[in-house]
């Protein structure tokens, strides 16, 4: 069994991850309607947002709806398994060896 | 790194709260337009009614067989879109008996209760078929998320106010604020 994966760990991305993993594959979620579900400010969004970029866990892709600039954001391959790889590590924690 | 036992039952918890919400968010985003076409429906119906009321019949006849016929398609058109997915579970065609019964059960329903009640007068009727819709969309909302039972709620006070306090203008009221209610109950359920 992996160790716990701290980048997905923290609450914040850890709320993130959890709500883009509720998502189907290759499904994204607009940046504000992301930001209104976790409650969080723009500054904190993109802190958390451009670290789970970096990782390869979620990518993220602007486009224009009209003139309003869009950013809409998904869970990658590589993030969900990471993902199920951390809950898979959380539920052996509690059940123990 | 480690995490002991309590941090992970805090973090899964977190979790299954994360996975909840967006689960309501899309129950309630595939309610909405439902909420949009009869609310449309109700304005447009009671208006008529209230304008022109020899053209009542008509109206609600016509409205309601647009409503019926949007409904099923919107509902075909989402169970496409659930069988596509593919964490899925919804088994092709597994709704088709669900909705038969249902429509069955609604067509008895409204013959029953005029059997029982008697005859109506045209305001006692708009009133109960209102009525029934503002519960049903409660009912829902016991299982749907708060927000459609608060709308069912609001929706059954305006029907229950203009019955007891609107004059002869009642159909305006139940146009303006039923119709109004289920409106906008179906953009709020779009918002996050």
């Amino acid at each position: 069994m992996d160790g716990p994966d701290e980048l997905i760990h923290q609450s914040t991305r850890l709320k993130l991850t959890a709500t883009l993993n509720s998502l189907d594959v290759g499904e994204a979620l607009e940046f504000g309607r992301l930001k209104a579900i976790l409650g969080a400010t723009d500054g904190n969004m993109t802190t958390h947002l451009s670290a789970l970029e970096k990782a390869g866990y979620i990518d993220i892709s602007k486009d224009f709806v009209g003139k309003k600039p869009r950013t809409r954001i998904a869970l990658s391959r590589k993030g969900r398994r990471a993902f199920q790889q951390h809950v898979a590590y959380l539920k052996a924690t509690i059940e123990g060896p | 790194m480690n995490v002991s036992r309590d941090e992970a039952v805090e973090a899964l918890d977190v979790i299954a709260r994360s996975r909840d919400q967006m689960l309501t968010l899309r129950r309630y985003a595939r309610f909405a337009p439902f909420l949009l076409i009869w609310g449309g429906i109700w304005v447009v119906a009671n208006g008529i009614t209230d304008i022109a009321p020899a053209w009542s019949d008509r109206a609600w006849l016509g409205c309601t067989a647009l409503g019926v016929i949007a409904s099923i398609l919107l509902g075909m058109h989402l169970g496409r879109r659930s069988r596509s997915r593919a964490d899925s579970a919804v088994r092709r065609g597994a709704w088709v008996p669900r909705l038969v019964m249902l429509g069955l059960a609604i067509c008895c329903y409204f013959p029953v209760m005029y059997v029982v009640l008697g005859p109506l007068a045209a305001r006692q009727t708009n009133a109960f078929i209102s009525l029934f819709w503002a519960f049903a969309y409660m009912f829902a909302g016991a299982w749907v998320g708060w927000r459609l039972f608060a709308i069912g709620a609001v929706a059954a006070a305006a029907v229950v106010f203009g019955y007891l306090a609107i004059g002869p203008h009642y159909y305006l009221w139940m146009a303006a604020c039923g119709g109004g209610t289920l409106i906008a109950g179906g953009l709020w359920l779009r918002k996050i």
